[in-house]
């Protein structure tokens, strides 16, 4: 025992010899690893905050349907849905697209009710908006950034109604680590999105929420008892409802669709880090292959020289693997995923305005550790063997 | 020696590197309650707003939630198998089937209102 403990230590002078391609094998494991520990943690990030989405969300989301695509609500069926037995609550919702200013920055807008807002909230820098003659918002961090908006900032109206335009004020901006989705956001009561749009009496979507257990029944009840029909042209609107069961649903779904994709992806690279360490390891030094000459010469047993070459494999694919990991959370972290978070999500800058939403859970390091080293081992142990069972003689030539 | 200082030098070098990657892992692990509070005040305040990896509804409004839309606006065309050619959700750190169409009952609540 003691004698393999001897040969396993020189698996660690192996890595002094070789510093330069020591380094080589480090730098491509880190090259491989950290955009795949970045991308799954960034993924694993933004699954944390669709989780809250959901759980803090709606039970149900009704919303209207024609061709088979999505179409706004009147929202005289608000009082009807109230009316099912095990409804909670309804929230009519205003959910539109808006293009600011003269570098047309997107806008994410929502309009809620005023009577439904929370007593009180402590994710915002300043308050919620008040329904009054003047428009009110609270913006997002990005949107904040780049029109230079501050609580207190008036915008003239950006926006055409019959019955005459006003100008906004902000009344707040949203911390940065609440979402990602707050970043683009302008939030408003429902009466001013409404007029924004141009569609009074209208809503994207209704929020439910209903006692537990209620859920199946009353999403029947909708689609069975509630007839709607566009105000203007009395064609009916067909009308959907998405659970948050459905939604779960998706969000599982979505994790192996996503890491498929990843997977094969970072599949392909990884062959060709194999390839990497396969010519830094045995085909392209020739001064490892006469090391091992001497060692056969020396006495040494091929199993011995194959115990020391993954001896060292092991401790370049713990060290390439644990430096992955740092040099992941260090700019996820401290750099605020400068860069790779605009590769990753869509819409976001360079340099992003929010605190990207990242996770690193063990599996995916853990898979880091077992990937490095099934990219050293093969890319090392078969070139270590080859030159190990050739005659010494030929080896040191 | 000096060769076993520098043998020690990277032994060190190699446990400090992962009991440091072990810790960032485990850091990663510990609940920050509040910010799991205020995130879930603001998903509260706006009834549940955003489900994928885009941050604005440009081009795909799916992408960013799946509740606005349902599918991909590109699997309508006009290009054949745009799905795959949209760059708001392939190629991104998440992505999701679309939501399965519901069977359609409307027709029988539209008789049933008729016949009022």
């Amino acid at each position: 025992m003691r004698h393999l403990v001897e040969i396993a230590k020189t698996g660690l002078t192996a890595i002094l010899l070789h510093p330069v391609r020591s380094s080589v094998t480090c730098c491509a494991l880190l090259a491989i690893l950290v955009p795949y520990l970045t991308g799954i943690g960034l993924a694993k990030g933004i699954e944390r905050e669709a989780e809250s989405s959901l759980r803090a969300g709606g039970d149900l989301y009704v919303s209207g349907s024609q061709f088979g695509r999505n179409t706004s609500l009147p929202v005289t069926i608000v009082p009807q849905i109230r009316e099912l037995e095990g409804v909670i609550e309804v929230k009519p919702r205003i959910v539109g697209r808006l293009l600011l200013g003269r570098e047309l920055v997107e806008v994410v807008v929502v309009g809620v009710p005023v009577s439904q807002y929370p007593a009180s909230i402590s994710c915002i820098e300043g308050r919620l908006p008040r329904a009054g003659a003047m428009n009110e918002f609270v913006v997002g961090t990005e949107l904040a950034r780049r029109l230079n908006l501050k609580v207190g900032a008036l915008l003239p109206p950006f926006y055409r109604n019959p019955r005459g335009e006003h100008v906004s004020k902000i009344v707040g901006v949203f911390e940065s680590d609440v979402s990602l989705w707050q970043s683009n956001l302008m939030f408003a009561s429902f009466e001013t999105a409404a007029e924004i749009f141009n569609q009074e009496g209208m809503a994207t979507d209704l929020v439910v929420r209903c006692q537990s257990g209620y859920e199946d029944n009353i999403s029947i009840a909708i689609r069975r008892k509630i007839a709607v029909s566009s105000p203007d042209s009395g064609n009916v609107i067909r009308l959907r409802v998405t659970s948050r069961e459905e939604l779960n649903v998706l969000l599982a779904g979505g994790q192996f669709h996503r890491e498929g994709i990843f997977n094969l992806h970072f599949l392909l690279v990884f062959v060709i880090g194999i390839l990497v360490i396969l010519v830094t390891s045995g085909l392209g030094l020739p001064e490892r292959r006469r090391e091992i000459g001497i060692l056969k010469a020396t006495g040494w047993q091929t199993d011995e020289i194959l115990l020391r070459s993954s001896v060292e494999s092991l401790l370049l694919s713990v060290g390439g693997a644990s430096i992955s990991i740092l040099v992941a959370f260090v700019w996820l972290k401290l750099f605020n995923g400068f860069w790779i978070a605009g590769i990753f999500i869509s819409g976001v800058a360079a340099v992003p305005s929010f605190p990207v939403p990242f996770r690193l859970t063990p599996v995916p390091a853990m898979l880091a550790f077992v990937i490095a080293f099934a990219i050293t081992m093969t890319g090392s142990i078969w070139s270590s063997w080859r030159a190990a069972i050739a005659p010494p003689d030929e080896a040191m030539r | 020696m000096p060769k076993q200082r520098s043998r020690l030098l990277v032994a060190c070098c190699l446990a400090v590197s992962t009991l440091s990657a072990g810790g960032a892992v485990v850091q990663q692990s510990i609940p920050q309650d509040d910010v799991a509070a205020r995130r879930d005040e603001f998903q509260s305040l706006v009834g549940g707003l955003g489900f994928g990896s885009s941050v604005d509804l440009s081009e795909c409004p799916f992408s960013f939630d799946p509740r606005l839309r349902t599918a991909c606006s590109h699997m309508e065309g006009p290009i054949p198998g745009g799905f795959f050619l949209c760059s708001k959700h392939v190629g991104c750190a998440t992505g999701y089937p679309p939501l399965l169409p519901t069977r359609n009952t409307q027709a029988d609540s539209s008789d049933h209102a008729a016949s009022r």
